[in-house]
């Protein structure tokens, strides 16, 4: 349970104080404010990369002669992607 | 997997994931990923630290190498890179914030699939300095948009 609140405390989830009238007791506060932005930062890079990974797809199977022909769309197979590759000269 | 995919875990550490699968071979699409990430990186506001000096992003391919912004008339470091071995993996550690990013290249029947995982660093404080530095920016080139919409019109 402790490993588990120092990690909140780490990500800033959670803040601990003692309490003044008793200090064995640690009193661990949640910080709406933190978990807003951590969900913000989390969502963000998850769609961040969700993006930038497809653009990384496109470019290195548009530039790459070396693209796997099992990899290559069949004829009248739906690009896994919405948009097939865009090919382009080196 | 035939998308992107991955999901925040929100149970412990703030992190992310995402993956792909790529035709290419390993070595390939790790050269792809690191010395041409100008060519691929998708720009915008919130996909660079300095978006409003009109950065592109640089790669030093090499273990110690750095992750840059390069502007016209300067540059930042984003991260450094702790772990260097072609094909296989690629680890950067922030240097502008507490996350670090170990990206895997996993050979596959159909080349190879793409996985990065981006994280909070143990003890780390400076992940969500992404978001008050956006803010400060946001509003400019937003604006800086409209005005080049305008113009081209």
């Amino acid at each position: 349970m402790s490993r588990h609140l120092r990690t909140l405390q780490a990500a800033g989830l959670v803040t601990d104080s003692r309490d003044p009238h008793d200090a064995r007791r640690r009193v661990f506060t949640l910080r709406d404010e933190g978990l807003v932005e951590a969900r913000a930062w989390m969502d963000q890079v998850q769609a961040q990369w969700n993006e930038q990974l497809a653009a990384f797809r496109a470019h290195v199977e548009a530039t790459d002669d070396a693209t796997l022909p099992a990899a290559r769309p069949r004829t009248g197979e739906t690009p896994r992607l919405g948009e097939p590759p865009h090919r382009r000269g080196r | 997997m035939n998308r992107p995919a991955g999901a925040a875990d929100r149970s412990e550490r703030p992190e992310a994931r995402a993956s792909i699968d790529v035709g290419v071979p390993p070595a390939r699409a790790f050269e792809a990923f690191t010395a041409e990430i100008s060519s691929w990186w998708i720009p915008g506001p919130i996909n660079y630290f300095d978006a409003g000096r009109s950065p592109t992003m640089r790669v030093e391919t090499r273990l110690g190498g750095r992750v840059l912004e390069v502007y016209p008339d300067g540059e930042l470091v984003i991260a450094e890179i702790t772990r260097w071995e072609p094909g296989v993996r690629l680890t950067y550690r922030g240097v502008v914030d507490d996350s670090q990013t170990d990206v895997t290249f996993e050979p596959t029947t159909r080349g190879t699939r793409v996985h990065v995982h981006q994280y909070l660093r143990d003890g780390g404080e400076r992940a969500f300095l992404f978001w008050p530095n956006v803010i400060g920016w946001l509003i400019p080139w937003c604006d800086s948009q409209v005005t080049r919409g305008s113009t081209e019109r």
